[in-house]
C-alpha cells in the first residue's frame, strides 16, 4: 500500500521536474552590462549614449585630431621614439597604412559617426518627448556633422553610413551630407526648442548647440566651396558667445594636457611652427606658448611649453574660434574676389585685443600692409589662422586649402609632410569599399 | 522473534566492528554445517583449483580441489550468511546462503569471470548506460575502483595518469590541491576551455580552475574536490565519435565517473587510514660563488662582507599529510545504500601550506516495484587550503619569486626585534612566509537524482537530475610593513564565486529482437542544462594596524562583478543494430541549443555512426588456425561530430556598452567588441579506426586506435572594419587538426593458483596543427608578454621569441668576448607537446597475501620554457648556478645580461621518465568474525624522475588549467616525492 503510494507520489515528481526544469529560456538576458536593445530602446538609454558620445568626442576624438593634424602640420613635435609618432612626423612615405596614430584617429572618427547614427535611428521611436528629442536630434547631427567633417580633413574620402562594408564617398557628397545635417539641426531647435531637461541633463556644459551650428555651417560650406553661403553663415554667429568642451578634470580630463604635461610625449614647436611667416609681436604667442629652451628629441625642433587652452586637466577648449568665424568670412571674400572684404576681415583679426575676444586670444597686431595678391593673402590667412586656432586640428587641412603644402614622397620635417593620410590597414582589409591610398 | 534476531545480530556486527570483538562470542546454538560446491570458469566451464571461499564475518573458510570441487565446514547458528569466491584473475563473486535446518547445502556451480575482459566487460557509455564494450564501435578506457584504492593517488586526475588511451595527465603544480592538464586526443580549441567534461552519477560538475585572487601557478581545478575512494569506475570517452549524449560540450571528451553503491544482501564497512610524507625531490642549485680564497662575491664580483644565503632550506619542509576514510554500504532486496565520511589533511612542502578536505557521502538506490527504481547521490565537500602566492604571472610577491629574484647576497633573517631586512625588488621570502595569509574555502554540494521506470524487459525511461553547487572564498592578505613590491601599506584581496549547475536527462531504450539474429536497440533522449555563476572581487590597499578584513583598508579598488547564465537544450536519438552478435551498428543523431549563441544559429546537429566487427565470429575464423592466436579480434570505426561552446562568453552575443562618467554625468559608449550574434558552436570531425584484440585466451589483449580529429568554424577575435563602429568581432575563423596514435597492450606473463603478474604498456601520439590566425599568428596574454602563441601550421602553445645567431654548421655564433650573438627577429623557438608519452603499469599478486605494483609514466620531446633559469642568470637578481659559473669565470663576463633578452637559451627539453609508483602490500585475513581482511600498503609516489632538467621538475606549468599556456616553469611548488603507509580494514 506504502509501496504504492509512493510509487504515485514519484510518479508526480518525475513529471513536476521535467515540466519546472523545462521553464528555462535560451533567452538568457545579460545582466553584466547593458545591451543595445535596453540603450537603444529606451528613453534613458538614448541620453545615456548622448552623454557617452560627447564624453567620447571631448575625451578622446578631440585629442587625436589636435595631436595628429598638429605632427603632420608641424605645430607640434614629437618628443619620443614611437615608431608610429616618429613616422608621422616624418610624413610622405613614412606614413603607411598600418601607423597606429592614423588608426586610432579613424577609430575614433568613426565610433563616432557610429554613436550619432544610433542616436539618430533610434532616438525618434523612443524619446516621446518632442523637446527632449529636438535636442537629441539636433546634437546628435552636429557630432555626426563633426565625425565626417573632421574625416575629411585628414582623409580624402568617408563612408557616410556607419555599417559593415561601409561605402565610402567623395568629398562632395560628404560635404552636402554635412550640410543637411547641419540644416535638420537647425530647423530642428527652430521649431521645437529643446527643452530644459535636455541642457540640464544631456548637453554638457558649456556647450552652444545653436551657435555651433552656424559655426560649423559656415566652416564646411567654406570647404565645400559654398563662399556666399559660408559669409551669410559666419555673420550668424554670436561672436560674444563661447562654445565649450568642458573638462571636470577627474571623470573627464584635458587629455591634451595630461600628454603634453604628464607624459611629456609631445611639445608645441617654437613660433607656431611657421619661423617665416611669424611676426614676433603676435600677443598670441603669449596666449598659447610659455617660452623656453627646449628642444625636442627626435628632431630636434625648438619647443615651448603649453599654455592656452591645456594649462590644467580642467582646461575648457573652444569647439570654434570667434576669430575664426571672422577668417572664415576673409577666405570666402578674397575666394568669391572682394579682396577689400577680405583685408577688412584679415585686419579685424590681427588688431583684436585680447578684451575684445570671449576667450582672450587677441593678436593686437598692425593692420595688414602686405600685397594685395591673391597669393599673398591666402598664405596670410594660412598665418592668421595658424596662430588664432593654434592646436585645433585645423592646419592640416588649411595647408591644403590654402596651397601651402607641396606634395612629396619625402618632405622637408618642417613643412606639411602629407597631403591625406592612407585609409588605415584594419579598414583596407576588412571593408572592400575602402579607396585605394593617396600616394602622400 | 526472526526480526528481533536480525536486529540483535545487526547491533553484534556493529557492535563487533566498532570493538573488534568476535561476533563468535555472542552466538548460539551452533549447528556443524557442511557446504559443497564446484568453482568453474564462466566462459570455458574449466573447473579452478585453488579459488578462496569464505564465509563473510566468519573465521571459516576453504579452497577449492582439483575439480574445482570444495567442501566447507562451519560451526554456526542458522541464518542468512554470504560466501565469497575469491580468485586471482577473477572477479570475486558474492553468494547468499541461508543455513537453517538442513546442515548440508550444495551450492552447485559457483561461474568466475575473469577480470581482464575486454569483450563481454560493461562499460559506461556517454549514453549514461551501460554496454558491452564487444558491441562499442569506439575505444573508451575504464578505471575501476581497485585501481584507485590500492594506490596512492589522491584525486581523479591522478587516477587517469598513464591510464588513457589517446590522451595526457599532468600535473601543473606540486602545491597538495595543484591543479592537473588533461587533454584528451589534443587540444581543440584556441580561446575556449580545452579540459574534458567532468559527469558524476549523470550530474555535470564544474572543473572551474579559476582563481579568485592572484596567487601564481597554484589553481586547484575543482575535481580536486571528490573523493576518489568513493568511486567505482571512470569512464573516459575521447572525443566526437564517442559522445552523443553531451554533443555541444564533448568537444574535449568525457570523464564520466560512477560512484560506489550497495550490494543487496550484505553489510559492509570498510575503513582506510593512511599516513604520508612527503618532501622535496630535488633542489636548484643556488649561485654560492666564492673567489680563490672561498671568499664569497657579490653579483658585481667584488667580495661580499657577508654570505650568499640558499633560502631553499627555510622554504621547504618535510611535509605530513593524513587521509581518513570510513564507508558503510550494504543493502536488502530492494534497498541499497552507500555512505561515506572521509577526512584529509596536507600539508605542503611550503611551509604553512596545506589542504584540508572533509567530504561526507550518501548515495542510496530503491525498487519501489518490480518497474520503478530511484536512486540519489548526494555529496557535500568542504576544504580551507591555506597558500603561499607565488608571483605567478600577474603579481610581484611571492615566496618561491622572491626567492628567485633575491638576491642571495644579503641576509634575510629578522634581527632581534623580529623585523625583516628588504633584499631586493621582490620582497623578503621569509617575511613573505611569516606574514602573508592567503587562503581559499570551498563549500560545495553536488549530486543526482535518478529514476528508472522500466515497465517491461525491453523497455527503460530513466531521467537524471544533478546539480552541482559550490560556493568559494579567497582571500589574499598581506599586512602593512612588509617589504612586498609597491604594498608597503598592505593589501588584501577577496574574491568569491558562487556556482550552480543543473542537467536534466531523460532517456527512453528500447530492445527488440528483430528477426533471429538481428537485433536493435534504440534510444531517445532529451537533456536540458542550466549554469548559474556569480564572480564578486574585491581589493584594497592601505591597511591601518591590526585589522585582517577589507574594511580595516583606507584606499579601496573598484569592485567587480560578473553573472553569468547558460542555458543549453538537447535531444538525440541513437539506434545500435547488432547483426549475428557479429556486426553492431551504431546510428546517432543530437541537436543542441545554447544561449550562448544567437538566436538564428542556435540548434545545430551532430551526427555520428560507428561500427563493431567481432571478425573473430565469423566462421572462417573459428574454423581457422588463426583462432588458435585470437581467440578475439574486433574492428572497429566511428565518425562523429561534436560541438564547442566554451570560446564564446555566456553573453558575448548582445552588442553591449560601457558605462563612463562624463563629468559625472551617467553616460555609455558602445563597447568595441562587436557582438557575436551570428557565430556558431566550434565544429569538431572526428575519424577513429581500431581494433581490439584478445591473444591466447585473453592472455595478452592489445587496442589499437587511431584518430584524426578535425576542429572547424574556431572561435577566435578578429580586427572589425571600424566603420562599423566596432574594432573586433569574434567569428569562426580558425581551425585545429588533432591526429594521433594510441595502443595498449596488456599481458599476463604469469598465472597460476598462486601468482599473477599483470602489466599494461599504454603509448600516446599526438600532432596539433592550428590554422585561420589573423595575421598568422595570436599571442597568449598571461604568459609574460606572450612567449607563447598559437600560429598557423604550428601545434597550439609553441613557444616563440627570440634565438641565437648560428654558424653555418650550426654551432652558436659567439662574438669576440665569447658572448653569444642574438638573431635578429622572432621565431619559433620550443614546443611544449611531447612527441609521445608512455606507461607501464604493473602488478604482481602473489598468494592471498603479498601484491606489488608499479607505475612508470614517459613523457619524450616536450620542451620547458625555464623562465626561472633566466631571471636566476641575470645579474641584478642572479641568484642561480648559472650566475655563479659567470662570477667564478667558467662563462665569460656579460653573460647573463647577453642571454637574458636571448630566449632560446632558456628551452629546455623537459623529456621525462618518472617513476610514478611502487607499491607493496600485504593483506591479513584475521580470524574475527566480523573483520573481513586488512590491508597494509606502502607506497612510494613519484620516487624518481630521469630527465635533463635544470629546473625543479619538468612536469610544471605556471599556466595552469589555461588552455595555450603549457610548460612554462616558473617557480611553481615542484611535485614532491611521498611515501604513504595506509590500512584499509574491510569488514
Amino acid at each position: 500500500m506504502i509501496e504504492n503510494i509512493l510509487q504515485q507520489k514519484y510518479k508526480i515528481l518525475f513529471v513536476t521536474i521535467i515540466f519546472t526544469a523545462t521553464g528555462c529560456s535560451l533567452n538568457v538576458s545579460n545582466p553584466n552590462e547593458p545591451t543595445s536593445e535596453v540603450v537603444l530602446n529606451s528613453d534613458q538609454g538614448i541620453k545615456s549614449l548622448a552623454i557617452g558620445m560627447q564624453g567620447f568626442f571631448a575625451s578622446t576624438v578631440y585629442p587625436n585630431i589636435v595631436i595628429d593634424a598638429g605632427i603632420t602640420a608641424n605645430e607640434i613635435a614629437v618628443n619620443t621614439t614611437y615608431i608610429n609618432l616618429v613616422n608621422l612626423a616624418r610624413g610622405g612615405d613614412d606614413v603607411k597604412p598600418k601607423n597606429s596614430s592614423i588608426r586610432d584617429l579613424w577609430k575614433a572618427l568613426m565610433r563616432l559617426n557610429s554613436m550619432a547614427d544610433k542616436l539618430l535611428k533610434n532616438a525618434p521611436d523612443v524619446v516621446k518627448n518632442e523637446a527632449d528629442l529636438s535636442g537629441i536630434m539636433a546634437l546628435a547631427s552636429v557630432y555626426k556633422a563633426m565625425a565626417l567633417g573632421y574625416t575629411l580633413q585628414f582623409f580624402k574620402q568617408a563612408p557616410i553610413e556607419s555599417g559593415s562594408q561601409a561605402k565610402f564617398y567623395s568629398r562632395d557628397k560628404v560635404f552636402s551630407k554635412i550640410l543637411d545635417l547641419l540644416g535638420n539641426a537647425l530647423k530642428k531647435i527652430n521649431s521645437t526648442s529643446p527643452s530644459n531637461d535636455f541642457k540640464q541633463d544631456v548637453l554638457l556644459s558649456g556647450f552652444n548647440l545653436k551657435n555651433t551650428i552656424y559655426a560649423l555651417q559656415a566652416r564646411y560650406n567654406l570647404f565645400a566651396g559654398n563662399y556666399t553661403d559660408a559669409v551669410s553663415y559666419a555673420n550668424k554667429v554670436d561672436m560674444s558667445v563661447k562654445s565649450v568642451l568642458t573638462y571636470d578634470g577627474s571623470t573627464l580630463r584635458n587629455t591634451i594636457y595630461d600628454e603634453f604635461n604628464i607624459s611629456n610625449d609631445y611639445a608645441p614647436i617654437d613660433d607656431f611652427g611657421l619661423p617665416a611667416l611669424v611676426n614676433p609681436n603676435d600677443q598670441r604667442l603669449k596666449f598659447y606658448l610659455l617660452s623656453s629652451q627646449g628642444t625636442s628629441n627626435p628632431f630636434e625642433f625648438e619647443v615651448d611649453e603649453l599654455d592656452g587652452f591645456w594649462n590644467s586637466a580642467s582646461s575648457e577648449i573652444p569647439v570654434y574660434f570667434p576669430g575664426g568665424i571672422t577668417l572664415i568670412k576673409a577666405e570666402s571674400y578674397l575666394r568669391l574676389n572682394q579682396i577689400d572684404n577680405a583685408i577688412k576681415a584679415i585686419n579685424k583679426v590681427r588688431t583684436k585685443k585680447s578684451q575684445e575676444d570671449p576667450f582672450g586670444i587677441g593678436a593686437s597686431l598692425e593692420p595688414y600692409s602686405g600685397p594685395k595678391t591673391k597669393s599673398a593673402l591666402l598664405k596670410e590667412i594660412y598665418y592668421q589662422r595658424s596662430a588664432e586656432m593654434f592646436m585645433s586640428g585645423m592646419r592640416f587641412t588649411d595647408a591644403r586649402r590654402l596651397e601651402m603644402i607641396t606634395p612629396s614622397n619625402n618632405p622637408p620635417l618642417d613643412s606639411v609632410t602629407r597631403m591625406y593620410y592612407p585609409y588605415p590597414k584594419a579598414e583596407h582589409e576588412n571593408n572592400p569599399n575602402t579607396p585605394t591610398n593617396p600616394k602622400y | 522473534m526472526a526480526a528481533l534476531n536480525k536486529v540483535i545480530k545487526d547491533i553484534s556486527i556493529i557492535l563487533g566492528v566498532i570493538f573488534l570483538i568476535p561476533l563468535s562470542l555472542f552466538a548460539q546454538n551452533n549447528d556443524n554445517y557442511s557446504i559443497k560446491g564446484t568453482v568453474i570458469h564462466s566462459k570455458s566451464k574449466v573447473p579452478l583449483v585453488g579459488a578462496n571461499i569464505i564465509i563473510k564475518n566468519t573465521s571459516f573458510g576453504t579452497s577449492s580441489k582439483n575439480n574445482g570441487e570444495f567442501k566447507l565446514q562451519a560451526d554456526l547458528k542458522p541464518g542468512d550468511y554470504i560466501l565469497i569466491v575469491s580468485y586471482v584473475g577473477f572477479k570475486t563473486e558474492k553468494i547468499p546462503v541461508t543455513l537453517s535446518n538442513d546442515t548440508t547445502v550444495n551450492i552447485g556451480n559457483i561461474e568466475l569471470q575473469p577480470t581482464d575482459l575486454m569483450g563481454e566487460q560493461l562499460v559506461i557509455t556517454a549514453q549514461g548506460g551501460l554496454s558491452e564494450r564487444k558491441k562499442l564501435g569506439v575505444s573508451i578506457t575504464s578505471v575501476e575502483a581497485e585501481e584507485i584504492e590500492n594506490t596512492g593517488i589522491s584525486s581523479v586526475a591522478e587516477a587517469l595518469s598513464g591510464k588513457v588511451l589517446g590522451g595526457y595527465v599532468k600535473r601543473n603544480s606540486g602545491s597538495p590541491a595543484g591543479g592537473f592538464r588533461i587533454r584528451l586526443h589534443g587540444t581543440s580549441t584556441i580561446l575556449g576551455n580545452a579540459a574534458p567534461l567532468y559527469v558524476i552519477d549523470g550530474a555535470i560538475i564544474s572543473n572551474s580552475s579559476l582563481s579568485v585572487i592572484q596567487l601564481g601557478g597554484t589553481s586547484t581545478s575543482r575535481t580536486v574536490d571528490i573523493n576518489p575512494m568513493d568511486i567505482k569506475s571512470i569512464s573516459v570517452i575521447n572525443g566526437a565519435t564517442a559522445a552523443a549524449l553531451y554533443g555541444s560540450r564533448a568537444n574535449n571528451g568525457v570523464v564520466m565517473i560512477t560512484t560506489k553503491m550497495g550490494e543487496s544482501g550484505e553489510q559492509n564497512i570498510f575503513y582506510s587510514s593512511s599516513f604520508s610524507l612527503h618532501h622535496i625531490r630535488k633542489k636548484l642549485n643556488v649561485n654560492m660563488a666564492t673567489n680563490d680564497k672561498g671568499q664569497f662575491l657579490d653579483n658585481d664580483g667584488k667580495i661580499l662582507h657577508g654570505r650568499r644565503y640558499n633560502l631553499q632550506n627555510q622554504i621547504f619542509r618535510t611535509a605530513f599529510g593524513t587521509t581518513q576514510h570510513l564507508a558503510f554500504s550494504g543493502g536488502t532486496d530492494k534497498f541499497r545504500y552507500y555512505v561515506s565520511g572521509s577526512y584529509k589533511n596536507n600539508e605542503g612542502i611550503v611551509k604553512k601550506t596545506n589542504f584540508r578536505k572533509i567530504t561526507l557521502r550518501t548515495n542510496i538506490e530503491r525498487d519501489f516495484s518490480q518497474t520503478f527504481e530511484a536512486s540519489v547521490h548526494l555529496n557535500y565537500i568542504n576544504n580551507h587550503q591555506n597558500i603561499m602566492p607565488n608571483g605567478g604571472l600577474n603579481k610581484l610577491y611571492g615566496v618561491l619569486t622572491s626567492f628567485l629574484f633575491g638576491p642571495n647576497t644579503v641576509n634575510p633573517f629578522p634581527n632581534k626585534e623580529g623585523e625583516y631586512p628588504a633584499i631586493g625588488n621582490f620582497g623578503n621570502p621569509l617575511e613573505a612566509l611569516a606574514k602573508y595569509d592567503f587562503y581559499k574555502d570551498v563549500s560545495r554540494f553536488l549530486g543526482s537524482v535518478n529514476l528508472t521506470f522500466e515497465p517491461s524487459d525491453n523497455l527503460k525511461i530513466d531521467y537524471t537530475l544533478g546539480f552541482d553547487n559550490y560556493h568559494q572564498i579567497g582571500v589574499g592578505f598581506i599586512p602593512p610593513g612588509t617589504h612586498a613590491t609597491n604594498l608597503p601599506y598592505g593589501m588584501i584581496q577577496e574574491g568569491q564565486i558562487k556556482h550552480l549547475q543543473t542537467n536534466n536527462n531523460i532517456a527512453i531504450r528500447y530492445e527488440a529482437q528483430l528477426a533471429s539474429s538481428l537485433t536493435s536497440n534504440t534510444l531517445i533522449g532529451g537533456s536540458l542544462q542550466y549554469v548559474n555563476e556569480r564572480i564578486l572581487g574585491l581589493a584594497a590597499t592601505h591597511f591601518g594596524v591590526g585589522s585582517k578584513v577589507i574594511t580595516g583598508a583606507s584606499q579601496f579598488q573598484q569592485p567587480s562583478e560578473t553573472r553569468n547564465r547558460t542555458v543549453i537544450y538537447g535531444g538525440f536519438v541513437q539506434e545500435r543494430i547488432g547483426l549475428k552478435n557479429k556486426l553492431f551498428v551504431t546510428v546517432a543523431g543530437r541537436v543542441d541549443a545554447s544561449s550562448r549563441f544567437g538566436a538564428n544559429d542556435r540548434w545545430h546537429f551532430y551526427p555520428k555512426i560507428s561500427a563493431a566487427y567481432l571478425i573473430s565470429n565469423e566462421n572462417f575464423w573459428l574454423n581457422s588456425s588463426l583462432n588458435k592466436i585470437f581467440n578475439r579480434f574486433k574492428l572497429r570505426a566511428a565518425i562523429g561530430y561534436s560541438g564547442g561552446q566554451t570560446s564564446i562568453g555566456p553573453y558575448a552575443r548582445f552588442n553591449v556598452y560601457n558605462p563612463v562618467s562624463v563629468n559625472g554625468n551617467p553616460g555609455v559608449v558602445p563597447a568595441t567588441q562587436k557582438g557575436a550574434a551570428n557565430v556558431i558552436p566550434e565544429r569538431q570531425r572526428e575519424i577513429s579506426l581500431g581494433f581490439d584484440a584478445g591473444l591466447f585466451n585473453d592472455r595478452i589483449t592489445a587496442s589499437f586506435n587511431w584518430y584524426h580529429q578535425v576542429t572547424s568554424d574556431l572561435l577566435l577575435q578578429r580586427t572589425a572594419a571600424p566603420s562599423s563602429g566596432f574594432l573586433t568581432k569574434l567569428g569562426n575563423y580558425g581551425k585545429i587538426t588533432n591526429i594521433g596514435l594510441s595502443a595498449r597492450l596488456k599481458f599476463v606473463p604469469i598465472k597460476n593458483e598462486n601468482v599473477l603478474w599483470s602489466t599494461s604498456i599504454t603509448f600516446n601520439t599526438n600532432h596539433n596543427e592550428v590554422s585561420g590566425i589573423e595575421g598568422g599568428i595570436l599571442f597568449f596574454p598571461d604568459s609574460f608578454g606572450g612567449f607563447t602563441v598559437a600560429m598557423n601550421g604550428k601545434p597550439i602553445g609553441v613557444f616563440y621569441g627570440s634565438t641565437y645567431k648560428y654558424t653555418e654548421n650550426g654551432k652558436i655564433k659567439k662574438d669576440e668576448e665569447g658572448l653569444p650573438i642574438e638573431a635578429p627577429g622572432n621565431q619559433v623557438i620550443g614546443n611544449p607537446h611531447p612527441d609521445w608519452t608512455g606507461s607501464l603499469l604493473t602488478n604482481l599478486q602473489i598468494g592471498k597475501h603479498w601484491n606489488f605494483g608499479a607505475q612508470v609514466n614517459v613523457s619524450y620531446g616536450n620542451d620547458v620554457f625555464n623562465f626561472a633559469r633566466r631571471i636566476g642568470a641575470f645579474p641584478a637578481y642572479g641568484t642561480l648556478q648559472l650566475y655563479e659559473d659567470v662570477l667564478e669565470g667558467r662563462k665569460p663576463k656579460g653573460y647573463g645580461e647577453r642571454v637574458f633578452g636571448i630566449f632560446k637559451r632558456w628551452v629546455e627539453d623537459g623529456s621525462y621518465l618518472k617513476i610514478r609508483e611502487l607499491s607493496a602490500s600485504y593483506t591479513f585475513y584475521p580470524k574475527y568474525m566480523s573483520l573481513e581482511k586488512i590491508r597494509v600498503n606502502l607506497i612510494g609516489r613519484n620516487l624518481f624522475s630521469f630527465d635533463s632538467y635544470s629546473g625543479y621538475d619538468p612536469e610544471t606549468n605556471v599556466g595552469g588549467g589555461r588552455t595555450g599556456v603549457a610548460g612554462f616553469d616558473f617557480m611553481q611548488v615542484p611535485i614532491p616525492r611521498s611515501i604513504i603507509l595506509s590500512f584499509k580494514l574491510s569488514f
